[in-house]
């Protein structure tokens, strides 16, 4: 009997709060359209080293290396700026094809090819950004964690130094702190 | 003392509820100003964890707000306007906040709102929003006001005492002066002064007030100096005023008296002229009575003579021839000359009586003036004389005449009389030439009759206007009466008669009659 109660009333409550939740979830952002805009937002509180830019109106570059997850939601950064500078979005297959890029997105497709990638990575003033585990340890300057539904991040503040980046002690605040380890 | 303390005491009231004011006003601009700073500092700290969607950092960073005890809540809303992260005072109770959140600041009652936004990378990202409470205001403003109050009382309390002390100083210095002047003007006495006191304004003031009594009274003596001159010299002048007056006085009477006197005079004179006219008249009137008497009785006894001589010549032959011849000469040629010198004498006394009656008759008769031509009485006049100027083939020269206001028979009389005159006593062994001109003045007119006759003797002109006095010379009728006619009505009009004369050469008489007016003044 108080089972059949207690199924009946969580039926119940399913059916109340199931539509605002199909409401709620078309609204909610998925987890990509999250990691582009904390994307931007990490560029907004990092800074490069004068010699980054070639002048005060050169854009600023966000590279996406292998494949794409943010599909139809890059659209909706099109036109933002970033510190007062036009924002461009450059796709690249291979770590080969890396060109001027300030911000590189390094996707989850290649996580097994870091040993390739990251000798290269050390040595740009690129702010890198993964999304695969242990990025940041083996000297990406920040990496996607998602714990309980959340989206955090990791930051490497050698590899960040190594970069030439001033990483607002805001964001630092709001990550978690790695180091680097092989 | 009462004014000085109001005054005191409105003026400290005026500047400590001033500075109060200008206190709370600026304390609350700076709380203002603190909030907003606040604000700004927790909105930027939070962006990261806003931009991040990181509610409990969020919650950590308004959390620092604690250390100021006045802000009762915070809170951290989206773009959207959803409350992200909230901060509340301990035992503050969830307050609602009005959902279009404004930039700036609000102050209510007992609260000021602040909201600013939380800007990254130049874009709002969200809104914060302070409100603090007015504890620390009210707490100044009771802090303030309490100060105030025992400063206020202390002030006036000094106040007090100094004003006291210093009225003293000042108030009895103008109390003497007070005093100094009403006695002043009470008694006028300027010879009172001020006792100076000390060398500031009440000194010079004192100083300048007796200087100013000094003037008066030295102003005031000079004045009772010239009104004692004044007085004086008003006495005499009074004096002689009232002497010459006196002098005018005895004069005028005098003057009356005289007048008087002369008003009698011309009374008595009047009267004997009135006595004489009427006794003129009376002697001539009676005289004649006796005078035909006479003439009648002598006539008639010429007649009886006549009728008794052929009786006598009967009787006569009884006497000798002598006596005969004695009586008949008596009685036919003395009697009868006797009576013709009689008769003779009485009709010459006639005339001269009547000559006398007429002249008082001239003298009483009332004059009537009316304008009247001389051209026409003298034409008139030569006309009657004309047979008598023919005959002595007389040349009469008539110059222009004038029309003047006189009595016309009076006129009449006087160039009659003086025609007749001139025609009268012409020189018989030359042709006479006789004229008549006349001369307009501006009072009157004056007539000339000129001849060239026998002249009249210097020491018969004095003579020759008095009653019956004749020209010597048997060969003119006349019975002396002209001339003293022409100047009787010569003087009734006021006028004058002048004779210029040369014996054997002629005579002017110059006649001035005045204008007469034509009310009918007639003189005496």
């Amino acid at each position: 009997m108080i089972k059949r109660t207690v199924t009946i009333l969580i039926i119940l409550a399913w059916c109340i709060l199931s539509l605002p939740t199909v409401q709620a979830e078309e609204r909610l952002p998925s987890e990509y359209q999250v990691k582009l805009a904390f994307l931007l937002n990490f560029a907004r509180f990092v800074e490069w080293p004068k010699d980054a830019f070639a002048d005060a109106n050169s854009p600023i570059i966000l590279g996406i290396l292998g494949d794409d997850p943010f599909g139809t939601s890059l659209a909706s950064i099109k036109g933002k700026t970033i510190h007062g500078r036009k924002l461009l979005i450059n796709k690249f297959k291979d770590v080969d094809d890396i060109r001027d890029c300030h911000i590189l997105f390094v996707s989850s497709s290649e996580k097994n090819h870091l040993s390739r990638i990251m000798p290269f990575l050390r040595q740009a003033k690129i702010l890198t950004v993964g999304d695969m585990r242990k990025f940041a340890q083996k000297g990406g300057v920040i990496n996607f964690v998602v714990e309980n539904d959340k989206v955090g991040f990791e930051i490497n503040v050698d590899a960040g130094k190594r970069a030439g980046l001033q990483i607002s002690s805001k964001l630092l605040s709001l990550a978690r702190i790695v180091r680097d380890s092989q | 003392m009462l004014i000085s303390m109001a005054t005191t005491g409105v003026a400290l009231l005026i500047s400590g509820a001033a500075l109060i004011f200008n206190e709370m006003v600026s304390y609350r601009r700076s709380l203002v100003n603190s909030l907003t700073v606040q604000a700004r500092i927790t909105g930027s700290n939070s962006t990261a964890a806003l931009s991040f969607n990181n509610p409990r950092v969020a919650n950590e960073i308004l959390g620092a707000l604690s250390a100021a005890p006045n802000i009762v809540q915070a809170t951290i809303h989206t773009r959207e306007g959803e409350i992200f992260a909230r901060y509340l005072r301990n035992g503050e109770r969830v307050k609602p906040i009005s959902p279009p959140l404004k930039n700036g600041y609000s102050i209510a009652a007992n609260s000021i709102v602040v909201v600013e936004p939380i800007i990254l990378d130049r874009e709002p990202i969200g809104t914060i929003l302070i409100e603090s409470d007015l504890r620390e205001l009210l707490g100044r403003l009771w802090w303030y006001t309490t100060i105030m109050v025992i400063v206020f009382s202390g002030s006036l309390w000094i106040a007090f005492l100094l004003l006291s002390r210093m009225q003293r100083a000042v108030t009895s210095p103008i109390l003497d002066l007070v005093q100094v002047m009403g006695t002043v003007s009470r008694e006028g006495d300027y010879s009172v002064r001020a006792s100076a006191w000390n060398d500031d304004e009440l000194g010079s003031l004192a100083q300048g007030f007796n200087e100013m009594l000094v003037q008066i009274q030295s102003r005031d003596r000079e004045l009772e100096l010239h009104r004692r001159q004044l007085e004086q010299t008003v006495a005499s002048r009074t004096a002689e005023l009232a002497e010459a007056n006196k002098q005018l006085q005895r004069e005028l009477v005098e003057r009356q008296r005289a007048e008087e006197q002369l008003q009698r005079y011309s009374g008595e004179l009047r009267d004997i002229n009135d006595e004489l006219k009427s006794f003129a008249y009376m002697v001539s009137h009676d005289l004649r009575a006796p005078l035909i008497n006479i003439k009648g009785f002598a006539s008639e006894l010429d007649l009886a003579l006549k009728d008794a001589i052929p009786l006598l010549e009967q009787s006569l032959t009884s006497l000798c021839g002598k006596e005969r011849e004695q009586v008949r000469c008596a009685l036919q040629q003395d009697a009868p000359e006797a009576l013709g010198f009689i008769s003779s004498s009485v009709t010459r006394m006639d005339a001269l009586i009547n000559a006398v009656l007429q002249l008082s008759y001239m003298g009483r008769r009332e004059i009537r003036l009316e304008t009247v031509s001389v051209m026409t009485i003298v034409n008139s006049i030569l006309q009657s004389l004309r047979h008598q100027l023919e005959q002595r083939s007389v040349t009469v020269t008539v110059g222009e005449l004038p029309e003047i206001i006189i009595d016309k028979m009076a006129l009449e009389q006087i160039i009659g009389n003086l025609l007749d005159n001139a025609v009268k006593y012409l020189a018989a062994e030359r042709p006479g030439r006789i004229e008549v001109i006349a001369c307009e003045e501006a009072d009157g007119t004056t007539l000339r009759i000129s001849d060239n006759g026998r002249g009249i003797a210097p020491g018969d002109r004095g003579k020759m206007f008095e009653l019956f006095r004749r020209g010597n010379c048997p060969d003119t009728v006349g019975e002396g009466m002209g001339l003293a006619c022409v100047k009787t009505l010569v003087r009734r009009f006021g006028g004058r008669i002048e004779c210029e004369s040369e014996p054997g050469v002629g005579t002017t008489f110059s006649v001035f009659i005045p204008k007469q007016s034509d009310s009918g003044k007639e003189y005496q």
